[in-house]
């Protein structure tokens, strides 16, 4: 009885992972049937996408509502742009990634400030009271604050960098732009948030 | 074979890829582990691994996931490629503001009596160009809304 049970664990473990049960190939199968109309599929893509492309534009636009807009535009022009995609010249992520960055990047009003940095500092904390919550909490309001100075350019390329783990060539690509510029970039944008930490009087 | 690199190149690379030395360049790497005993370069190396746990967190914090419907996202494509509108002027783009603000101070404009049958021919021949509404007219709507992007002023009517 034991050797029954034993034996397709032994034999789960030895047999290598198909390549289509890699995450990234099961996207590129459902896109090959977006390609062909399947709305079903469509709907599992579009769940597998949703969150990751939420989360980047929200980074990059620092604006929730904003992001959720161009959440549902991405995915609808990858509906409706399904043909386009090409599996040779890069992944369903990357292509889905790059359509969100475009659209972050093309919503001039993301520019504006959401908290001015001096406002980060007056807003009263909502932790229960534990110091280090509160600390925490004002960390947070002060990064979020800093944030909201830097380009969305900027925002997009430490999101992808730090949040996606995206290297330079990658993040190059999505933004459309040189390996070197994507470097510049990252460096300056670093540079700014630390000045902007640390500089409590920074003025808006 | 490793690339000698500079001190100032050293500290450019910190400051763009961070503290980690598993995200340097492959091809500098050794070269700046060579400068870490330098006072400045451990310096910022050190700023740069506090920078890069504050922006690891700040990138991967959560986010609730939209209410967005997905399965009706085809159906909504294929009736104009809009997504549901804040207000309706939202996508109007500045030419068809510009041809509305055109039409309407053509009609409103004093003229003689004489000219006034004449008013809809000049609105109609007017060269203003509106992508919007030629769009729409030749069908190209689908088109246009990838492309159309509202200005800040358009968006302060949401």
């Amino acid at each position: 009885m034991l050797r029954r049970v034993m034996l397709p664990v032994m034999t789960l473990a030895l047999v290598p992972v198909p390549a289509s049960d890699r995450p990234q190939d099961n996207l590129a199968g459902l896109m090959l049937r977006v390609q062909n109309g399947d709305a079903l599929a469509f709907a599992q893509l579009a769940g597998a996408l949703q969150a990751p492309g939420l989360r980047l534009a929200d980074r990059t636009l620092n604006d929730r509502a904003a992001a959720e807009d161009v959440v549902q535009v991405a995915l609808t022009r990858m509906w409706t742009m399904a043909a386009r995609f090409d599996p040779g010249r890069g992944s369903v992520q990357g292509w889905f990634r790059r359509i969100v960055v475009n659209l972050c990047l093309d919503r001039r009003r993301a520019m504006r400030l959401v908290t001015p940095l001096d406002d980060a500092m007056h807003i009263a904390s909502d932790a229960p009271d534990p110091l280090a919550n509160a600390l925490a909490n004002d960390q947070r309001r002060r990064l979020d604050a800093a944030m909201a100075r830097l380009l969305p350019r900027q925002r997009a390329a430490l999101a992808l960098f730090h949040g996606d783990g995206l290297s330079m060539a990658e993040i190059a690509v999505t933004l459309e732009t040189t390996p070197k510029a994507v470097e510049g970039l990252l460096g300056r944008a670093r540079i700014e948030l630390r000045n902007l930490l640390g500089n409590p009087e920074t003025e808006t | 074979m490793t690339t000698k690199v500079s001190l100032e190149r050293a500290l450019a690379i910190i400051a763009a890829h961070g503290g980690d030395a598993a995200r340097w360049p492959d091809a500098e790497r050794i070269g700046v582990l060579a400068l870490a005993g330098d006072a400045a370069v451990s310096k910022a190396v050190a700023e740069a691994q506090a920078l890069d746990m504050l922006l690891a967190g700040w990138a991967r914090r959560d986010v609730l996931v939209a209410d967005i419907d997905t399965a009706a996202l085809p159906m909504q494509s294929q009736q104009g490629l809009r997504h549901p509108l804040r207000h309706p002027l939202r996508w109007i783009s500045g030419g068809a503001l510009a041809a509305a603000v055109v039409a309407g101070l053509l009609t409103l404009s004093p003229m003689p009596a004489g000219n006034k049958a004449a008013a809809p021919a000049i609105i109609a021949n007017s060269s203003v160009s509106s992508a919007t509404v030629k769009g729409e007219a030749a069908g190209h709507d689908a088109a246009f809304a990838y492309v159309f992007t509202p200005t800040m002023d358009e968006d302060e009517f949401t």
